[in-house]
Formats: structure tokens, sequence, C-alpha cells
């Protein structure tokens, strides 16, 4: 494979990962505002 | 229909490998370095490009793929881990406590995994508390074990492109977001890179061709598998898994891993001593279970061993199935038992059972599918609930445990990939065709699928607000989900100066559900005692307190920090009601004391009673506390603040200007009430004809030795 033919196939995965990304989710970010918070596990 | 045969074992290197064997000499049949030839000039576009190149393009594409974590904050566990972790701190990380009985009694954080917490030691020296910088470190770690695995795919002979396949569905694994995402979960990263490390290692061992070298290299496979099961124990069974390479011999290369059935004896012997170390180092800290032999929060503790083992058969299937499809996948699952005769269970069990039949019944036909299977379900034993875990079930889980059905999967789609290229027609001149590119269909599709929705399911941690909201909503009867949930929303108060009454409904909402779903468990106690707090419910906040800290068995320190606070708040008529318990004084002293001595590496119970004597009259012992709590944490702005206040109300106006001036970053994270408060207070002081600016400067301050 040459070395044109391979980073474009890299460029387009990642844009086809960004894309599903974005379409695979429903998540609603939200930021914190506080920084002490009780551990989980 | 196109017909596909799965491979029945691993692709032989067919790259010129680098290890090649001795034909004739005293050494025959032993690998052999070749040296590699370096290219001269640097390669025109269109040539083709080298392994390594196109290697490091995939780990580009992987960390690409990660780079929006960067913006991600510090969630979870990372406050219990990394923020509030005295023990990480300069001054305070002692090797022998760790490793001695005292790092249970004093409650160090992971103190189980010494590896662990060293590693957060020397990181959060490195890189201080910046998210992004840790985040950054996570992804690092796990590019590093993408590599690693490349690695040893190698040593077992493995060609490049199948190679570089497994590495691309390992490195884009949906299943991994929450591995890498949540900055506390970097365990299980560091215990895959080091167990990898250790199989290469041991590897190296095995195939050495003097005793000498072996035991050297077996000995450094017995050093890095303590340390990857010091990080977790999930790289327990790699041992294991040498042996089943070496039995199955899934590709050629593994067939010398048997060639010398002492040798391999001695190296997965030493494997095991590695392992038995860090089981060794578990049952010395905390005499056999790493969470306590009477954790209320095992559920195999309340329910029995029987039914929690019953829904763990479902579990698994659940693993298999978001390994293959990514549906499905959480950052919460709630804890519940099965029975043994409900159909779920039975269909389960007979999917289990029946894979480990077909996986010896095939082992010679098709040996690197049964090698997956098995390889798979033993890297599940260490979480497979057969010893009690908090959390029956979680994504990280199978990190490590991924590995071979990657490899298998990735060697299966290209397999399937050529099946399809010979089917599928080929434009002859064109130049995207030819069968480089059909023949990686299957796997492009299923690797772009599994890296849209892991990066789809790691926004979900992007911050505590964002992970319980979401956790709330995918596990509706998780108690932890909706007591989280509730405490982000409580801590709403700290933007105003109350809280709204919306929130403030919808956060009661949250802590009852949470309360009803799980009566006995200690969050949503804490969750109404904040509640009731924000209300200046004295008493109802002290009971909730209290009664989280009679349920909880670890993780006491801020409740207890509250209890010695809310003590001094407490009406005379509790008192009278509860004539055992003292005063006011004797009993916020009393929560202290058993507070202090049980978290000694905790700031914020330390800042807490640097407060509580600071009410009480005492400001030497306030701030020897505050110092300590500084110490402790330096970037936590609270303690600064009161260090600030106390020097004001000793008179000390030039202490409490210089600390001012000088910790001005870290108490412009202060909340504007308490800036504006202490910006008054100083103003005020300086009125004072005493008063000098030049003193001020000279002055240590409150805090004069540097964290």
């Amino acid at each position: 494979m040459s070395r044109k033919k391979f980073y474009a196939l890299l460029v387009i995965a990642a844009l086809s990962i960004a894309i599903g990304g974005v379409a695979c989710g429903d998540t609603i970010e939200d930021l914190d505002n506080l920084d002490e918070t009780y551990g989980a596990t | 229909m196109v017909k596909v045969r799965a491979p029945r074992s691993l692709p032989s290197s067919n790259d010129g490998s680098p290890l090649h064997h001795a034909r004739n000499g005293p050494e025959a049949g032993a690998p052999v370095r070749v040296p590699k030839r370096r290219p001269s000039a640097r390669p025109e576009a269109g040539e083709p490009l080298s392994y390594r190149a196109r290697l490091l393009g995939l780990l580009g594409l992987i960390a690409l793929v990660h780079a929006p974590l960067l913006r991600y904050g510090l969630i979870y566990d990372d406050g219990w881990t990394l923020r509030s972790n005295g023990f990480l701190r300069r001054g305070q990380f002692e090797l022998g406590v760790l490793l001695s009985p005292e790092a249970a009694a004093r409650h160090i954080p992971d103190a189980t995994r010494p590896t662990l917490v060293a590693f957060d030691a020397l990181s959060l020296r490195v890189l201080g508390l910046e998210p992004w910088a840790h985040h950054g470190l996570s992804i690092a770690l796990h590019l590093g074990v993408c590599g690693l695995l490349a690695r040893l795919l190698r040593a077992l002979g493995v060609a490049e492109g199948p190679r570089l396949a497994s590495v691309a569905c390992f490195g884009l694994l949906a299943i991994h977001a929450e591995a890498i995402a949540v900055v506390s979960f970097r365990e299980d990263l560091l215990a895959a890179a080091l167990g990898l490390a250790a199989m290469i290692v041991a590897v190296r061992a095995i195939e050495a061709a003097r005793l000498g070298a072996a035991l050297a290299w077996g000995g450094a496979a017995l050093g890095l598998e303590a340390l990857a099961c010091g990080a977790k124990l999930s790289a327990a069974p790699l041992p294991a898994i040498l042996l089943a390479l070496a039995w199955l011999r899934p590709g050629q290369g593994c067939a010398r891993l048997a060639r010398d059935r002492g040798r391999l004896a001695l190296v997965v012997g030493l494997l095991g001593v590695g392992v038995a170390l860090a089981l060794a180092q578990t049952w010395i800290v905390h005499g056999g279970s790493p969470y306590g032999g009477d954790n209320p929060r095992i559920l195999a503790h309340r329910i029995g061993l029987g039914p929690v083992l019953a829904a763990s058969t479902k579990i698994h299937v659940g693993y298999l199935q978001q390994i293959l499809i990514p549906l499905g996948l959480s950052p919460e699952y709630v804890d519940r038992g099965a029975g043994w005769l409900e159909p779920e269970t039975v269909l389960a069990s007979a999917t289990l059972v029946g894979l480990v039949l077909a996986a010896i019944a095939v082992r010679r036909r098709a040996p690197l599918a049964s090698f997956a299977v098995l390889a798979w379900l033993l890297a599940c034993v260490p979480t497979s609930n057969l010893v009690g875990l908090p959390n029956m079930r979680a994504d990280r889980f199978m990190y490590l445990p991924s590995v071979p059905l990657c490899v298998a999967l990735a060697i299966a789609l290209l397999a399937l990939g050529r099946r399809l290229a010979d089917y599928l027609p080929k434009p002859a001149e064109s130049e995207l065709a030819g069968p480089d590119l059909s023949a990686g269909l299957p796997l492009a599709v299923f690797v772009l699928m599994q890296g849209s929705f892991g990066l789809a399911e790691a926004r979900v941690y992007v911050s505590n607000t964002t992970l319980w909201h979401e956790a709330a909503r995918r596990a509706p009867e998780s108690a932890r989900a909706h007591a989280l949930l509730g405490l982000e929303r409580v801590g709403e108060v700290r933007r105003g100066d109350q809280l709204a009454p919306k929130v403030e409904a919808a956060a009661e909402d949250a802590c009852r559900r949470a309360q009803r779903l799980d009566p006995v468990y200690e969050l949503p106690q804490l969750c109404l005692g904040s509640l009731a707090i924000v209300r200046k419910d004295w008493v109802a906040a002290y009971e909730h307190h209290a009664r989280a800290v009679e349920l909880s068995v670890d993780r006491n320190d801020r409740p207890i920090a509250a209890l010695a606070q809310l003590s001094l708040d407490l009406p005379s008529e509790w008192f009278d009601a509860h004539p055992e318990l003292g005063d006011r004084r004797s009993l916020s002293i009393a929560w202290l004391e058993r507070g202090l001595s049980a978290y000694p590496y905790s700031p914020e119970l330390h800042a807490a009673a640097g407060r509580v004597y600071h009410r009480l009259g005492q400001p030497e012992r306030a701030l020897e506390l505050y110092r300590r709590a500084r110490s402790l944490r330096p970037d936590r702005w609270e303690t600064v603040a009161a260090g600030v206040e106390l020097a004001l109300d000793l008179g000390d106006a030039a202490a409490a200007h210089r600390t001012w001036w000088s910790e001005a970053k870290v108490l412009g994270r202060a909340d504007p009430a308490t800036r504006s408060r202490l910006s008054r207070r100083l103003a005020v002081a300086r009125t004072d004809p005493h008063f000098s600016l030049l003193h001020s400067l000279l002055d240590p301050g409150v805090f004069p030795y540097e964290p």
C-alpha cells in the first residue's frame, strides 16, 4: 500500500468515526460545578 | 451465498520477521536476531509503507479518536484516588507503609494495588492535577497496550496484516471507553500493559538458548507479572493463558513454546510466583479480600454466592455480545442475583458451557477460535464474581480479557474479507481497487462501528453530572446512580446562596428514590444529609450522616468531617434527648479523634478539623490542622481561605495579606461569596494604622512551607 493511500484511509477512518460517534450517541453533556464528590465504587 | 470458513490458526509471519531459527550449530532451533536494514533515504510518497510506519499510523488514528477525552474532567473515583488522596503528596508517600497492614489501617485508597498507587504518586508529581494531562496519560497507556499487543503477536510469529488488524480491533473496541475515559480506571490499562510486557518477556525466556538467559528473562517476567497484578488482579490469569497458548498452539510461533516443556513449566512457575506475590500483598494488607470480608456493598455477602454466580453467567454472555456488537454499554449496572432455574440463566449457562465444550472439541481443527474462547474465559475469572466485588459488572472489566477475542475477530474478519474479495468485481485500472482494500472491508466496517460507538460512549464520562444523569437513565434501579445524581444536584447550591426550589425538589426526589432502592446503602443517607445541610436542618443532617457512617465500611472521612462540624450546630433540645453524647464540644472532638486516627491522609477531614478548632477558640491547633490539610491537598481553595480567615481573626493582617497574594491562583477558584467576604475583611484590616505593606510582603504567610 502506498503512503498516499494509507494516509487517505486513516483520514477517512477518523472522519467516519467522528461522524459515527456523533450519530451513535444521545448523551447530553453537562459540566460539573463541584470538584469534591463522593466516590462510587 | 458466500461460504466463510473461520481461520484455523494464527497466520504465521510473512514479513521477513526478524525472528529466524538457526538450523545448524550448537544453538540449533534457537531464535537468531537478524539486523534490520535501514533505508538510506526518506521514502517517496508512492513507495510502499513499512510495517512500523503503518503501525504508527494506526496508533495515531487510535490516539486521534480518543483525543476528545483531553477536555474531560476528573470524575467518578478520581477524587478519592487522586485529588483528595493525601498519601500521594510529596512527603507523605511511603512505600513501606503501602506494603504493610498500615495501608489498610490508614485507609489509603486502593491500598491493595500498590503498583497503581505508586504510579499515581509519580504521575501527580510530574503532571500535577491537570485533568487533560491525566487523560493524556490514560490515552498514552492505551496506546502502549496496543503497541505491546503488536509486539507480543510478533513474538508469537503472527503476520503483519493480522497483527495490525488485531491492534485496530483492540484499540478502537467500544467497550474500552470506560477504562480509557475515567482516569482512576487506568488500573486496567496499567495491569494490561505490564501483563503484556510480562508475556513478551516470558516468551523470550522460553525461547532463550541458554538456561542463564532464560532465568534472567524469567525473573524479569516474574517482576512484571507481580507489578501487573499489583496494579489489578485482572492480570493474574496470564500464566494460565501462556499454558493455553502452548497447549492449543493457535499459531506456528506458539509451537516453539511447547518445545521444551521443562522450560515452559519454569517460566509459567515464575509468572505464578509473580501472581502469588501480589496475592500475598493483598493478604497482608487486607487479610484476604481486597474489599473486606464483611463488606455489605458486595452482594454475595447479602444474598449468598449462588444467586450472584447465576447472574454472572448472564453478565458474561452480555459481555460477549457487547464485544461483538457494542449495544447496551453503560457506566452503571444494577447488582442483582438470579435463580439457576430461570430461563435466562439456563440459556446463559448453556451458552457458556457450550462454548467451552465446542472450544475443546475443535481445538485441533480451529485452535485459534478454541484459544480465543478459553483464554477469554480464563481472563474473566478475576472479575467473574467468584470472589466478591462491589460491582458485579462493569465495561472496564473486559479491557484485558478482550485481547484474545480481538485477535481472533481480526483474523476472522480478514478471512471473511478475502472470501468476499473473490466475489466483488475488480475494476482493473482503478487506483482504489484491488484485494488490498476489498479484503479489509469487513474489518473496516467492524472497526469503524466499534470506534463510533466507543466515541459516543466516552462522552458519558465528560463530567460527574453527565455521568450520573446517564447512569440513572440507563440503570433506573441503581441506588448509587440516583444518590450521586442527587448529591450533584445538591451541589448546585454552591453556585448561589440558596437552592432553587425545582433543583431542591429534584435532588430530594433522587435521594428518596435511592433510599427506597437500597435502604441499607450509605450514599442515599449522605444525599439526604447534604440536602438537610442546605436546608439548615442540622438535626436531620447529623442523623443522616451518622447513619451513613454506620452503614459504610470505608470512605467515612468526609461524613465524619460533616458530623464534627454539625455537632457544633445541634440544638440543646437534641442533646437533652441524647444525654449519652455529652455536649457539642465533646461530641465534635470525639468525631474528630475517630476520623483523624482512621484517615490521616484526608485533606477534607483535616480542614474540617481545623475549622472546628477555629470555632472552639483553639487557633494554634486550627493552624496546625490547616497546614496539614494544605500539605495533603495544596490545590484546595477552601483550606487556603480558612487559613486567611484564621489569620484575620488573630489580627495577623500581614500573614493574611501575604497568603491572599501568594495563593491568588488557588483562591481564584473560590466561590464569589467567599472571595468577596475575604476581600472586604482584608480591606478593613488595611485601615488599621499598624498595617504595613512592606511587612506583609516580607511575612511568610499562613502556609510558609511549600507543600
